[in-house]
């Protein structure tokens, strides 16, 4: 009777502290489970334009690339400009960047932004802050544990887990262990 | 209650406070750091391995999924050097792209011999998600700058798309071995620079 108090104490206050924990991996979880169908880091606009009037290569200057981006969008901010081969220009913009053929005037322009939530979630769920998030998530991982199975142990009767609980809890055992089968 | 909210607001505070630490660098102390040139790494990173270096250039790319990696340019603009992160830096902005920056890191050298080879050709049939996901720190092909496949049973076409992608994993696994032929030596060496820190040279 004290144990099955002592687990309703785990369960209830191990729930609140990593509430947060659990919707940031759930959330994450799925979304990295989908990195071929998007980037959940950043939003990637790709687009093309058509530039008039370009100059040779020699004669363009971090003021000329300037204004070949903004001959694009008025709002596109210079950051600096290479040539990864020869007849083809890239200007880093503060958006993103501009890569011109420059025989052709042809423009290939990626705007990168910043994914909010999902990029936060991410670098978290991937444990980029190591050091002490380690430990934190390390807990979080001992806490699931925890949960897992005070929560077996939370109700008694035909609902509990001698009844109708240990059929659910043996499907969700039994699921991942076909796909084990399946594909292992 | 009280007590409940304030360990809660304890945990949070330690978990920004991890977060903010992720972009600051380390002391490098004693260590003997060489100033090198990209050209020079492109040139012969032979010389440089395993040595502590700092070298100043043009962040070309940097990776879109997880930032683990970026390229930087030398003097001709058309050869890139791959960079990764190391112990003390989380990922790499792709804000950094356009900017020269100042890293301080150690050069790694991966050996592609007939050993590494044979255990990628092994490998490619149970090529873990993850694996393709980052791809190999060697970065010869192994692997690429996109992201997991979703999990699931595979359609006619995905099935004919994980040929397709065998195939031409094998390709490049023979296309390496004949490099490595033309070579006249037993290996191919892949360098990069792992990353101590870094800062971002404002002109």
């Amino acid at each position: 009777m004290k144990i099955r108090k002592w687990l309703r104490i785990i369960h209830r206050d191990m729930g609140y502290i990593f509430f947060g924990m659990s919707i940031v991996y759930g959330i994450s979880g799925i979304a990295l489970n989908h990195l071929d169908d998007w980037n959940p880091d950043y939003i990637i606009r790709i687009s093309e334009a058509q530039l008039q009037d370009i100059p040779a290569a020699e004669n363009i200057s971090k003021e000329v690339a300037g204004s070949m981006a903004r001959q694009i969008d008025q709002n596109y901010q210079y950051r600096s400009h290479f040539y990864p081969r020869s007849g083809v220009l890239k200007i880093f913009i503060k958006q993103g960047s501009v890569t011109i053929n420059l025989d052709s005037g042809l423009a290939y322009i990626e705007v990168i932004k910043k994914r909010p939530v999902f990029r936060e979630m991410n670098f978290l769920h991937y444990n980029k802050p190591k050091k002490l998030f380690t430990w934190f998530s390390d807990a979080f991982a001992l806490a699931l544990i925890l949960l897992a199975i005070s929560g077996l142990f939370l109700i008694r009767g035909k609902k509990g887990i001698t009844g109708r609980g240990a059929w659910l809890t043996a499907l969700g055992i039994l699921i991942p262990a076909i796909f084990l089968i399946l594909y292992l | 209650m009280t007590t409940r909210i304030l360990s809660l607001s304890i945990l949070l505070a330690l978990a920004v406070s991890c977060g903010q630490q992720s972009n600051k660098t380390t002391d490098l102390g004693e260590l003997q750091v060489s100033e090198v040139t990209v050209d020079a790494l492109l040139a012969d990173a032979s010389t440089f391995v395993e040595q502590p270096v700092s070298v100043k250039g043009t962040v070309v790319h940097v990776c879109r999924h997880g930032g683990q990696r970026l390229f930087v340019v030398g003097e001709n603009g058309e050869d890139r050097f791959r960079i990764t992160v190391g112990e003390n830096i989380s990922e790499f902005d792709v804000e950094l792209e356009g900017s020269k920056i100042e890293v301080n890191g150690i050069v790694k050298e991966l050996i592609i011999d007939e050993t590494y080879l044979a255990e990628w050709e092994a490998g490619l049939g149970e090529e873990s998600e993850h694996d393709r996901g980052e791809g190999h720190e060697g970065g010869v092909g192994h692997g690429d700058d996109h992201g997991e496949a979703p999990e699931g049973e595979a359609s006619e076409g995905e099935e004919h798309d994980a040929e397709e992608q065998m195939s031409s994993q094998l390709q490049r696994i023979q296309d390496v071995r004949d490099e490595i032929a033309a070579s006249g030596k037993d290996h191919l060496s892949d360098y990069w620079l792992e990353t101590i820190e870094f800062k971002v040279i404002t002109e």
